[in-house]
């Protein structure tokens, strides 16, 4: 989280709050794939 | 020559002492399961984009946390003290957005059964509405005041109703911290159709039960 709100700070002080949060929404994307196709999927269903 | 701090060779094979259950180096020891790495893994891409989501929502969007409800709640104190530069207004609209993100999580967790496929689902819908905010706040000239404001604080604190919400559900250790306290999300939980009142506290202690074997299992095998 602290490594979060450096690089969500310093995006926003230098490019305005759209970039920081489209990265955001592209990271949660990324996520939900890696969710979906990875290992975790099977844990998760067996846990 | 034996270590002297394992068991000789002839010894008994059940006859280890608990306590050198702690070592990594024992072949006794459980190995860490792929699929919970997977797991921490995307829990930690999760924290990552709760300190980018605040650290937007504060600088950005006037003194007001999104994602992390204990310091909003701390920031609508000093708003309704008078301090400069807080807004109450800007607050309870996280602050119930919020709740009414964790409304929605109870709805979908209710209605699907599959745990995987359930925090799949949310981190879409978090994915989608954060994307939905990063429109909004290109398209705005300016979202620390007027509308855009508003609209994008609603926006992301309802996001992240949801992704607490369901993943409070799940029951995995360290992730339920974002909410003003751990169990701030049932009672926008228990606001859902078929929520725990009643007939369902006897269910809820089961799930507790099962939640904590659940959590110590998963303590059990994580690496030391």
């Amino acid at each position: 989280m602290l490594l979060g709100a450096i690089g969500g700070a310093a995006l926003y002080l230098h490019k305005g709050a759209g970039l920081p949060l489209a990265i955001a929404a592209g990271l949660a994307a990324i996520t939900a794939m890696t969710l979906h196709f990875g290992r975790a999927s099977g844990f998760l269903a067996k846990s | 020559m034996a270590d002297a701090g394992n068991q000789p060779a002839d010894g008994p094979p059940t006859s280890r002492p608990p306590a050198d259950r702690s070592a990594r180096a024992q072949p006794a020891a459980p190995r860490a399961d792929q699929g919970q790495l997977a797991v921490l893994r995307i829990l930690l891409a999760l924290t990552l984009l709760s300190g980018v989501v605040d650290a937007v929502s504060y600088l950005g969007l006037g003194r007001v946390f999104t994602a992390n409800m204990t310091g909003n709640v701390v920031v609508l104190g000093f708003a309704a003290a008078g301090a400069p530069g807080f807004s109450v207004t800007a607050s309870l609209t996280s602050l119930l957005l919020f709740l009414a993100g964790a409304v929605t999580g109870g709805r979908l967790r209710r209605r699907m059964t599959g745990r995987s496929r359930l925090l799949a689902i949310a981190i879409c819908c978090e994915a989608g509405f954060v994307g939905a905010a990063a429109i909004v706040a290109f398209l705005a000239t300016s979202v620390a005041s007027g509308w855009a404001r508003y609209t994008v604080i609603a926006i992301l604190a309802f996001a992240m109703g949801i992704r607490n919400s369901v993943i409070r559900h799940l029951g995995i250790p360290g992730r339920h911290d974002h909410g003003p306290h751990p169990d701030a999300d049932r009672p926008g939980s228990r606001l859902a159709p078929g929520g725990r009142s009643g007939h369902r506290v006897r269910a809820t202690h089961c799930r507790r039960a099962r939640d904590a074997a659940r959590r110590d299992r998963w303590r059990g095998s994580l690496p030391a």
